[in-house]
């Protein structure tokens, strides 16, 4: 019997490489990779060879010549232990926007949804006039306000964020509430409230789900500009942004001191989008 | 996928080559020995088992089987379309037009696509691009804008040049079938692959593009491979049919055999099952199970036929003179649709009414008018409420109607506890209302968006009859199933109207599922009620000019059952 297929023989080698399983096991890897960086701020202080704030050796020092592995900074300290509690600073602020937003901005669509009428009117015409504002200069308008700290630029961009997910998820309700089984709980009798808690918001968590974890990594990117503009942390606290600004002008003798911390975020932000792709590929497999 | 891609524009167009020998008496299809292996989920099945059939030139080919027979991969391994993700396997020898399609390279296939066969899918409206002209879709096939406008001419649609430049959602849904198969007989191909072209349209209008199809047939000399599920449609136009089951070819022969003096058991439970104009109301619908893991009805029930409701009967439903009128935005502003017009309907308690017409004619409007979903702008509807609970719904799309992250039990204790069945009786109703539809109780534990197509059927049955509704309305329940499914969904529900006793109002485009079903037949055209009557009459004595002509759409047997006498 002689086996042959439509499909030529390079292409079927491509589809093995591609094929279901592996995408299932690279989304599983890029997840690995976001507990990773989750493992790396919870153990930063055991991983981190030095003080990040205390100078411990000469200045600039260059990476990979000395016990220093990436170098030190302008007043000598260790570049790689900046980077790791640069990470341990961004990476929780991040998921925490993120969930913040969520809890806000989903309690708004959620109730806009599903109440309707005037209420829903309000809540939008108010989150419209959010999503008109561009987001990044409010919220450095508001930490500017409230002046500079962790907190503060929590608030401010967090204030900004929800409107994105309030949008989402009033969409969402709107097209499960028109579906065949909510009105077939409609003609069992079931109440609005509980029409609204047991047939509709259940199915919007999935959603939600795959948005909040791809949006993570826009979340960091905000956070390190408002932290590069000096709205962060003050000095001597390491920050990824905030290192980078502070030693942009030695771009040009001692590259690596702004450049290491920038790659961190840049880093931070593909292992937050990864993880993102890697959980809607998971949840849309369902 | 990128080695398709790529060459597309720079294949050379070479020219049919079918038609330079027309007395050729090789076939334009020759399978021998197919077998293909698909891979779902993980696992590899066997869908086509050592299949061989030819398709002579000229010839009309009735393919006919159940949903899951493969007569759908059968049509895609012709075209060469299996998807590359469920990693085709195929083995033994297909020939189209004189190609080899078996490790055929993509090039050749295309070229094969391109110059010898014709499509013509189910849907017509997903099947077309919505982002462009007919015109501009037909001319795609057809080359020159000369032979778009004689292709949309032969394929029966008036004003060619006019109609050139609208858009696919511009036209009706049989409009839209004719631009497909207009696209499909560009370049006169020798093979036309039509797999389910009427399934999705009117009867009406499937009559007309079935009559359309052999027109065509006798003017293009090509060969029609006619992928159905409807015997009736295949016996229209084929000339031999050939019946798969599971994969296999279970009888071939000519088309008038087939139907009148079937040899093999399937084909003959699959005539059997089929609901026509003459079929027994007294008895259940025979059910076949062949292989599937659907139960059976006990066949020993006998139902009634006809129940007349005495004068003074309570009435179920008493709906007077309503009108409802839909705002639909177009280009030109806001257009008003009117889908009910001034429509009266009284429903007797105990009594089965069913609702028939074709789309648009607002049968569902007044189902759900009456169910309360939707609220009339003139007149009024009423449910009465005195007997039993409150109405139940069956919909068209059973699986959509049940919440997909609740499991069984929560399904069927929320309507027990709505109702205010006292929760001692909580596992009694349960396990009557599954043995009802039958299903075992192992189903309680499933969350319903894992449950197959014919359990979600089952258990929103079980849901509405899990505290017997005071009128059942069913919304076109057993449209999208094949024909045993469809069978046993009629005989659960008819089980479950002399069960209980309740009321039913069943909407349907299909006459000989409304005959079998009702008592009464209410037949619907534009938003109006054209002509109630009791349904053996409005079958076969029809008054009005609509249900005759309604009637006379369906396809029947019987034409080739006189041929074969």
């Amino acid at each position: 019997m002689t086996a042959a297929t439509l499909v030529p023989e390079r292409m079927r080698l491509a589809r093995g490489l591609g094929g279901r399983l592996s995408s299932e096991m690279l989304s599983w890897f890029c997840i690995g990779l976001f507990a990773l960086v989750c493992l790396i701020v919870v153990f930063a202080p055991l991983i981190a060879p030095y003080d990040p704030i205390q100078p411990i050796g000469a200045p600039y020092t260059p990476p990979f010549t000395s016990k220093y592995i990436l170098g030190t900074d302008s007043i000598g300290r260790d570049v790689l232990s900046r980077l790791i509690y640069g990470v341990q600073s961004t990476w929780p602020l991040g998921i925490l926007v993120v969930v913040i937003g969520i809890a806000i901005g989903g309690a708004v669509g959620a109730i806009a949804g599903v109440v309707g009428g005037w209420l829903d009117n309000l809540l939008m015409r108010v989150t419209d006039l959010f999503l008109a504002l561009p987001a990044a200069l409010v919220a450095i308008a508001i930490v500017a306000f409230l002046g500079p700290g962790t907190t503060n630029m929590l608030i401010g961009i967090s204030i900004v964020w929800w409107p994105y997910f309030a949008r989402i998820v009033r969409g969402e309700v709107h097209s499960l509430a028109a579906r065949p089984h909510v009105e077939a709980a409609r003609m069992t009798g079931v109440g609005r409230r509980r029409i609204a808690t047991r047939h509709i918001l259940p199915g919007v968590v999935p959603t939600l789900v795959v948005l909040a974890s791809i949006d993570i990594g826009s979340a960091i990117l905000t956070i390190s500009s408002l932290s590069f503009l000096g709205l962060g942390t003050p000095p001597p606290a390491a920050e990824l942004g905030a290192d980078a600004a502070h030693n942009a002008g030695f771009l040009l003798q001692a590259w690596w001191v702004p450049v290491i911390p920038g790659l961190g975020v840049l880093v931070l932000t593909i292992v937050a989008n990864l993880a993102g792709s890697g959980v809607r590929n998971l949840m849309l497999r369902r | 996928m990128s080695e398709k891609l790529l060459d597309l524009d720079t294949a050379p167009h070479t020219p049919p080559q079918h038609r330079a020998d027309p007395t050729s008496s090789s076939p334009v299809v020759a399978i021998s020995g197919l077998e293909v292996k698909l891979t779902r989920n993980g696992k590899t099945e066997t869908v086509l088992h050592s299949l061989d059939l030819d398709i002579q030139k000229g010839e009309v080919l009735g393919l006919v089987g159940q949903s899951g027979s493969g007569k759908s991969v059968l049509g895609l391994t012709l075209m060469g379309l299996l998807p590359d993700r469920s990693r085709p396997e195929i083995t033994g020898s297909v020939s189209v037009c004189g190609t080899s399609v078996i490790g055929a390279s993509a090039r050749s296939m295309r070229n094969l696509r391109r110059n010898s066969l014709g499509v013509i899918f189910q849907d017509p409206m997903t099947s077309l691009n919505p982002t462009m002209t007919i015109g501009h879709q037909v001319l795609e096939a057809a080359g020159t804008k000369a032979e778009a406008l004689r292709l949309l001419a032969l394929a029966g649609i008036s004003n060619p040049e006019t109609r050139y430049d609208a858009f696919p959602h511009q036209l009706s849904g049989g409009l839209r079938q004719r631009v497909m198969i207009a696209m499909a007989v560009a370049g006169s191909p020798a093979l036309i692959i039509a797999d389910e072209p009427t399934t999705a349209l009117d009867v009406t209008v499937q009559r007309q593009v079935l009559d359309l199809l052999r027109e065509l047939k006798s003017q293009l000399h090509c060969s029609v491979l006619m992928v159905t599920h409807d015997l009736g449609v295949a016996g229209e136009i084929s000339d031999r049919i050939a019946v798969m089951s599971a994969g296999r070819l279970v009888e071939i022969g000519p088309a008038a055999t087939i139907l009148s003096s079937p040899k093999h058991e399937y084909t003959r439970a699959l005539l059997a099952s089929r609901i026509s104009l003459d079929t027994d109301k007294s008895l259940p619908l025979p059910t076949f199970n062949l292989g599937g893991d659907e139960p059976t009805v006990a066949s020993d029930e006998v139902f009634d036929t006809f129940v007349q409701p005495p004068v003074d009967a309570p009435l179920s439903v008493d709906v007077t003179n309503v009108s409802k009128t839909f705002s639909v935005r177009g280009k030109k502003g806001a257009n008003t649709l009117r889908a009910l017009h001034d429509v009266s309907l009284a429903i007797a308690d105990g009594e089965s009414v069913a609702i028939v017409g074709e789309s648009g004619s607002g049968k569902s409007t007044l189902l759900r008018i009456i169910a309360g979903l939707e609220t009339a702008d003139a007149g009024v509807g009423s449910i009465s409420r005195m007997k039993g609970s409150r109405p139940q719904m069956v919909f068209q799309d059973a699986g959509a109607s049940l919440t997909p992250w609740l499991r069984v039990d929560e399904i069927l204790r929320e309507r027990l506890v709505l109702e205010n069945v006292p929760s001692s009786e909580f596992a009694e109703r349960i396990s009557e209302s599954l043995a009802l539809v039958g299903l075992g109780p192992e189903i309680l534990r499933v969350h319903s968006r894992d449950l197959s197509g014919g359990q979600r059927q089952r258990v929103a049955l079980a849901r509405a009859a899990i505290v017997p509704p005071s009128i059942l309305l069913c919304d076109e329940p057993t449209s999208a199933l094949d024909a045993w499914m469809a069978a046993t969904v009629i005989n659960l529900l008819r089980r479950l109207r002399k069960r209980v006793g309740m009321s039913m109002l069943f909407v349907t485009h299909d006459l000989s599922v409304a005959r079998v079903i009702a008592d009464r037949i209410v037949v619907m055209n534009k938003g109006e009620i054209v002509e109630i009557g009791e349904a053996n009459q409005i079958i076969h004595n029809p008054q009005n000019e609509y249900t005759k002509k309604l009637v006379a759409a369906i396809p029947d047997l019987t034409f080739a059952e006189e041929l074969a006498s």
